[in-house]
């Protein structure tokens, strides 16, 4: 198979599935191949599921051959990230003390991934336990540090890191990333893929590691925003296996870019001033590239809040709360990144009054940020201030002097809102840069529409990287 | 609202913290769209912490912190080293500087934490 296939969108690869001149099969195939292959080179992978993922593509090759397509996602190999509980394989967390851990149900999104016709083909990488010991440099997995197919001395991004770099690799068309605070943004900037932080509550939580109940979402990383859109739309909706799940749904179905009112997009006051040269030069000329689908106030002034301190409080609280037992059984000395053997213990004195007083920030916090939403239908800036860093330094010691100045990152998840991230150009070292569209609660279509109005108007989602 | 400027150093110190993840954050948000509303300027390079770097001055450790160490020391000493104990005496100030932000005067009494318990 031509290694250009690995590189189209789902939209594409559906399409040639749909009317046959694509076998799924084939394309498991050539998955599974690069997944064994490619994958270790970027620590990508945690379990590669041949068996299942054959027979699975050879039902879905059956299935369409007898006239019942399921949709956009039948026959498509995908991953998910090892924290997603999933029948038939381990589910390691990324994480040596849970290496050998196994659950005999499947994840409600992998549930739906599979009701969709989607070939589960590998279990990712992800960063241990997805950070929530306080990691702070690239080698914090038990698989090895997540490495970016763009830059193999430079991190993957974390905590979702396989499925930045198997996407970026090539080694699935899509993968299903968690986002507590970055997690999805992060690997998506730095490994040069589409990445769609959901609405908290939008997809279900249910079969995923718990880390922070109030703040962790699970979404699609993909080639674009049409195919994060298309997963999306798979794998949200209600589930009452998960209390936080939203009556809401995602129903979506893309429509040629009609004219429009300009949408409002807010640059908030020094996200661009201390940023790197390039980042900065990028997110100008995306902004640029998008003319008058978007009407641009920039210097908006941020709200003064605690969010840095807020968002510490409640990771430190319910993160120490979820993995208590592996702290006070000092089995944290297993852990990857010497950080990660200590990062708990500080976090099992945090008084429940600060705590609180982190969850009732978010009251205000909310509002704050919907007032700012009254005026403007997205925020942007650039996902990070910097490209990735590179793995052999801790993240304290790297590009000092940069900052991305407000904390949007954290203010989205505390305010439980959708973002997504896209690649925009390249930076230092020819890594990528991204740039991130943040939006009110519930406002994916915004942001896909606003994706999607980008993505026709530039080609680096579709830019391979320089891997064999 | 007035701040003395031990409070507002205090809250530059808070932001930076945030910025090298003293404290625990899952994408490191260092350098990212990050902690600080306002970056501190740049510094010179000594004493060569991050926090530092980032142009703020990392505080004394409080008796607090040290206090709360020992409740560490006494509860988990078994699976800690000296220098693992330093670092969480080091990520306990940062905790006690952190609650200190959250315990701003700007909440309300009717600010209720944002979760609700269904009977």
């Amino acid at each position: 198979m031509d290694t250009g296939t690995f590189f189209l969108p789902v939209r594409e690869l559906a399409a040639r599935i749909r009317s046959r001149k694509l076998s799924p099969v084939a394309l498991t195939s050539g998955c599974l191949e690069r997944l064994e292959t490619i994958g270790p080179r970027y620590n990508a992978v945690v379990t590669v599921m041949r068996d299942a993922a054959l027979a699975d593509a050879r039902r879905a090759e059956k299935e369409i051959a007898a006239g019942r397509y399921r949709g956009p996602l039948h026959g498509i190999p995908c991953g998910v990230k090892d924290l997603l509980a999933t029948k038939g394989a381990p589910t390691t967390w990324g994480a040596a003390p849970y290496r050998e851990q196994r659950f005999d149900y499947d994840a409600t999104v992998v549930e739906r991934l599979r009701a969709a016709g989607a070939v589960l083909c590998a279990k990712l990488a992800m960063v241990e336990l997805a950070g929530g010991m306080g990691y702070n440099n690239a080698n914090a997995s038990f698989t090895g540090p997540g490495l970016t197919p763009w830059g193999p001395s430079f991190w993957s991004g974390g905590s979702s890191s396989g499925p930045g770099a198997a996407v970026a690799a090539g080694l699935v068309p899509f993968a299903i990333g968690s986002e507590t605070s970055g997690s999805i943004l992060t690997p998506s900037a730095f490994c040069g893929v589409t990445g769609l932080r959901p609405t908290y509550g939008l997809v279900s939580r249910h079969g995923a590691m718990a880390l922070c109940w109030t703040l962790d979402k699970l979404g699609p990383m993909g080639r674009s925003a049409d195919d994060c859109a298309i997963v999306l739309s798979a794998i949200a909706g209600p589930d009452p296996k998960d209390a936080s799940a939203s009556t809401l749904g995602f129903n979506y179905v893309r429509r040629p870019e009609a004219a429009a009112k300009p949408l409002r997009v807010a640059v908030p006051k020094g996200v661009v001033e201390k940023v790197q040269p390039e980042v900065r030069a990028n997110f100008e000329r995306s902004l640029t590239a998008l003319g008058g689908t978007i009407a641009v106030t920039r210097d908006v002034e941020w709200p003064d809040m605690p969010w840095g301190p807020s968002v510490q409080a409640i990771v430190g609280a319910e993160g120490a709360s979820a993995f208590l037992d592996l702290i006070e059984s000092g089995r944290v000395k297993e852990l990857q990144c010497p950080k990660d053997r200590h990062g708990g213990y500080a976090a099992t004195l945090l008084p429940a009054v600060d705590y609180l007083q982190a969850m009732r920030w978010r009251g205000p916090m909310r509002r704050a940020v919907a007032k700012l939403f009254a005026s403007f239908d997205v925020i942007a800036a650039p996902t990070r201030a910097t490209v990735s860093y590179p793995i052999d330094k801790n993240f304290e010691d790297v590009y000092p002097g940069i900052s991305g100045g407000p904390p949007l990152i954290a203010a989205g998840n505390l305010c439980g809102l959708p973002a997504l991230a896209m690649p925009n150009g390249l930076g230092e070292n020819g890594l990528p840069t991204s740039i991130a569209f943040l939006g009110p609660a519930f406002s994916e279509r915004t942001l896909v529409r606003l994706g999607n109005a980008y993505q026709a108007r530039s080609d680096w989602h579709l830019k391979p990287p320089p891997v064999a | 609202m007035n701040r003395s400027p031990v409070a507002q150093g205090r809250r530059r110190f808070l932001k930076t913290v945030g910025l090298v993840g003293l404290t625990s954050t899952l994408a490191p948000a260092m350098q990212a769209l990050a902690q600080a509303s306002k970056p501190p300027d740049s510094a010179a390079a000594k004493p060569d912490t991050a926090a530092a770097r980032m142009g703020a001055t990392p505080p004394e450790i409080s008796d607090d912190a040290r206090a709360l160490s020992e409740i560490v020391k006494r509860r988990y000493g078994q699976h800690l080293n000296e220098g693992q104990l330093e670092a969480v005496t080091r990520e306990l100030e940062a905790r006690i500087q952190g609650g200190k932000a959250l315990r701003d005067a700007r909440l309300t009494n009717a600010d209720e934490p944002d979760t609700t318990f269904h009977a």
